[in-house]
């Protein structure tokens, strides 16, 4: 009985110890030389701009693969892989000019035959490119030719003069990033990325974490970093660790265990701390309330500025962001270098004016839904906040709440009278605009269907001068404010949060792990 | 036993088949598709075509079914639509993952509750009896996931001796991997514990009352004897019932837990691939746990024999 007795108790003893064992990793929380970042979902792809491409893989990828322009801080276009660029007098051939020295992960040189064969990859159907309409001519532009005189000097020729063609090119969401061909196997088929970022691929195992390291030989551009163009330098090993519950990353990041949520609502800040701090960014992507104008109630545009003149912009930004954000009345960003005051121009809270509109209107207190989902707070907010605005002006709303894949099919085939809604990121206005503008009777979601619109949207992504574009949008905003197609509410801020044990992270509209470091102990 | 066996197994390929059909007609009865969710406001048309034709659901239901079904009788479940991994593949990593952290947790709950339903059967309306109801009913009725939140909150956070997130395999990292499975294992205990408690509990008081227990204690033997040789294996048969179906619930997925966890688990692979509108990962999950039920029950089934001797196959 003894024996058993002190036979249970060592083993229990090593048991524990064993269990205790390599606790260096639970009590510091993470290995050294690594940085970890939680990902609420897991990459949809490691192929840059692949169909099943998500916010989260654009960033991932942003780190690993670069493209032959990016975007600076100020969301204009600069040179990355390319030294420059010359546009010609008719804006229909671009040359660009490669950097000297480029290699990729696999030490392979840059040359202007791997950005030909991998455009000729994206444009293929084996590419599987979710952006492919930029630039196939089924949309507006198409590129005619890709032309490779030598080495070191690339030429796109295209159809018609076409201003978003770098802003495409550099899109974070379809960056036309270049990967050397040992990325894909001898049928073509995708494998991993090998690209000539600051980092490089390690391993990848899906549903749990994305791993990159250093690439010791990556060539850093001289000037300071702007956005993702500059200097860049991977100074530690990181990771991506799939944590699909904020709650958990929330304890996780007080526990030490990770070292960055980025893009995390509100709620799920952790208290104030030493330990952590918040870094936000106003983000790109854009609130809106979109209205169904097909619907009998709101074909009448006064019903529709009854909405407008009820909602309380200040209260319903501050409430999305904990009082960060600002309404923002555009569909164009205050970041971008085409908002002017114009843009500033919207609705001003005004209930007793909606409720004249409204008995203008003859609305008779018929009830009227607005869907929200549960899945993006800032929609669901929005919604809950927009509603009580709403019933106080008068209108008699009721929020239905669904599933975010109901609600993204209800969009899609315009089956809604209102949704409290959010558009992703686009970094330039014409993409922005051509979002909800267009023919409705071929795509029930768009929210605008104004055809001298359309051509002056079009007229905008031909012109060249950023001058005249800004003219051009500032009409575009100031017709929209007065037609209400939908009521554009704020940008999604963008909120991260940052362990003190790494220093160098800057918030951006994406995650950026170059430059970033750990701190050395003292 | 063995035919008993092979029978029922055989015996569920059709009920297997019928939540083909009904699962197949849900998930595509409910809005939305996965082409959908993956181009969220993205809506070119060429792009959705593309997609719609390369996963086969521009087709109609009746033929996708059909060619769906027909891969799956050659054992191919095909791939995710998400990430492109072998359906199959992903099912047999993510299992086994679940099962070590509910089947450590069940065997962890019978060792407790199971003797603590015996006890209060015997100490029936004393302090004790009061103590062990009292303490089933606080533990179900509060959620797993708040348990599991708490857990986490003291032994991660506080003290920072467990992790917050993760799991490694046993099989293959040893014993360092059980710091992973502690606390997940104890938050599903919580919540179990109560119910085969309570059931054991009230089997055990039916049985104590029966005459021939009266007769064993007026024979002399002890009350070990009694309890244990004579009382529990009469009891025993429902609670093990309830085992049955609360594993089967179990191994088909403690979402809640793996998710709160952070566990790459059958469950949360089931319930991601629903919101993803996923439709060859969530088919293959429920013919899977269909199977998993089946076996399960056949199991607990097949155990009867030990605890009453009067059941044959």
């Amino acid at each position: 009985m003894k024996a058993s007795f002190v036979s249970a108790v060592g083993l229990a003893t090593i048991a524990w110890s064993a269990l205790m064992h390599s606790d260096k990793a639970v009590a510091s929380g993470i290995p050294a030389g690594e940085i970890r970042v939680a990902i609420k979902t897991d990459l949809g792809s490691s192929m840059p701009g692949h169909r099943n491409r998500n916010t989260v893989s654009d960033s991932v990828l942003g780190n690993i693969t670069e493209g032959l322009v990016a975007y600076k801080e100020d969301l204009s276009v600069g040179a990355s892989l390319a030294e420059k660029w010359e546009v010609s007098k008719d804006a229909m051939t671009y040359r660009f000019t490669l950097r000297k020295g480029v290699t990729f992960h696999n030490g392979q040189t840059l040359t202007s035959a791997d950005v030909k064969w991998w455009w000729d990859y994206v444009m293929s159907a084996k590419g599987e490119y979710q952006c492919r309409q930029f630039y196939d001519g089924s949309a507006d532009l198409k590129v005619e030719a890709v032309e490779t005189p030598d080495p070191l000097t690339v030429v796109f020729k295209l159809d018609r003069p076409h201003t978003p063609f770098l802003a495409k090119l550099a899109a974070m969401n379809c960056q036309f990033a270049i990967v050397h061909r040992d990325s894909v196997n001898a049928q073509g088929e995708w494998i991993k990325p090998v690209g000539t970022g600051p980092f490089q691929f390690t391993e990848w195992k899906k549903g749990e974490f994305f791993a990159m390291s250093r690439y010791e030989a990556y060539k850093a551009r001289s000037e300071p970093l702007s956005g993702a163009v500059g200097r860049k330098a991977a100074l530690a090993n990181v990771r991506w660790v799939v944590i699909p519950d904020v709650a958990a990353q929330k304890a996780a990041m007080m526990a030490g265990q990770i070292d960055l949520m980025p893009v995390v609502p509100d709620e799920a800040v952790p208290p104030k701390s030493t330990k952590w701090s918040r870094a936000d960014y106003p983000g790109l992507g854009w609130n809106v309330l979109l209205i169904q104008n097909r619907d009998p109630l709101f074909k009448d545009v006064r019903m529709r500025r009854a909405l407008a003149h009820a909602i309380n912009y200040e209260l319903l930004a501050g409430n999305a962001s904990d009082g960060r954000v600002k309404p923002n009345p555009s569909a164009i960003p205050p970041l971008s270098p085409y908002y002017s005051p114009v843009h500033q121009r919207g609705y001003k809270f005004d209930p007793a004016l909606s409720r004249r509109l409204l008995a203008e209107a003859g609305y008779k207190g018929q009830p009227i839904k607005l869907q929200i989902n549960k899945q993006y707070p800032e929609m669901y907010q929005a919604g809950i906040v927009m509603q009580d605005m709403f019933k106080k002006a008068g209108l008699n709303v009721e929020l239905e709440v669904l599933e975010w894949a109901a609600q993204l099919s209800n969009y899609r085939e315009g089956k809604f009278q209102l949704q409290s809604f959010s558009y992703s990121a686009r970094t330039d206005p014409g993409l922005n605009y051509l979002t909800f503008t267009g023919d409705k009777d071929k795509k029930p979601n768009l929210q605008w269907d104004n055809p001298a619109m359309v051509e002056l949207i079009d007229k905008a992504n031909r012109e060249s001068e950023l001058a005249e574009r800004k003219k051009i949008f500032e009409q575009v905003h100031l017709k929209m404010i007065e037609e209400v197609p939908s009521v554009v509410l704020f940008n999604t801020p963008w909120i991260n949060v940052v362990s003190s044990r790494i220093e160098g992270f800057k918030s951006w509209y994406r995650t950026r792990l170059y430059n970033v470091s750990i701190k050395s102990k003292s | 036993m063995f035919w008993y066996a092979l029978k029922r197994i055989g015996l569920s390929v059709p009920t297997a088949v019928l939540v083909t059909v009904i699962v197949f007609l849900m998930m595509r009865a409910i809005p939305g598709d996965p082409v959908m969710i993956i181009l969220g406001d993205n809506t070119d048309a060429a792009l959705e075509a593309e997609m719609r034709g390369a996963l086969g659901i521009d087709q109609n239901w009746l033929q996708q079914y059909g060619h769906w079904m027909g891969r799956v009788l050659t054992g191919d479940l095909g791939r995710s639509v998400i990430n492109q991994e072998p359906v199959l593949g992903l099912i047999l990593s993510r299992f086994p993952v679940t099962a070590q952290v509910v089947l450590a947790a069940t065997l962890l709950a019978l060792l407790i509750a199971v003797p603590a339903g015996v006890f209060a059967a015997w100490r029936q309306n004393t302090r004790s009896d009061y103590a062990i109801v009292t303490a089933a009913i606080v533990l179900v009725s509060v959620p797993s996931f708040w348990i599991g939140l708490m857990l986490i909150w003291v032994f991660s956070v506080k003290w920072a001796i467990f992790p917050t997130f993760g799991f490694e395999s046993v099989a293959e990292s040893g014993l360092s991997a059980l710091k992973y499975l502690v606390l997940p294992v104890i938050a599903i205990v919580c919540t179990e514990i109560a119910s085969i408690t309570r059931m054991m509990r009230s089997t055990m008081i039916e049985v104590l009352r029966l005459e021939y227990i009266t007769h064993a204690k007026a024979k002399g033997l002890s009350s070990a004897r009694v309890l244990f040789r004579h009382a529990f294996p009469n009891a025993f048969a429902p609670t093990l019932t309830l085992i049955g179906i609360i594993l089967g619930n179990l191994l088909s997925g403690a979402a809640v837990i793996e998710t709160v966890f952070t566990i790459p688990g059958i469950g949360r692979l089931l319930v991601d691939a629903i919101y993803a509108r996923d439709y060859p990962v969530v088919q293959g999950c429920l013919i899977f746990i269909a199977f998993l039920y089946v076996i399960v029950n056949l199991v607990v089934d097949l155990l009867y024999t030990f605890f009453d001797p009067r059941i044959r196959f």
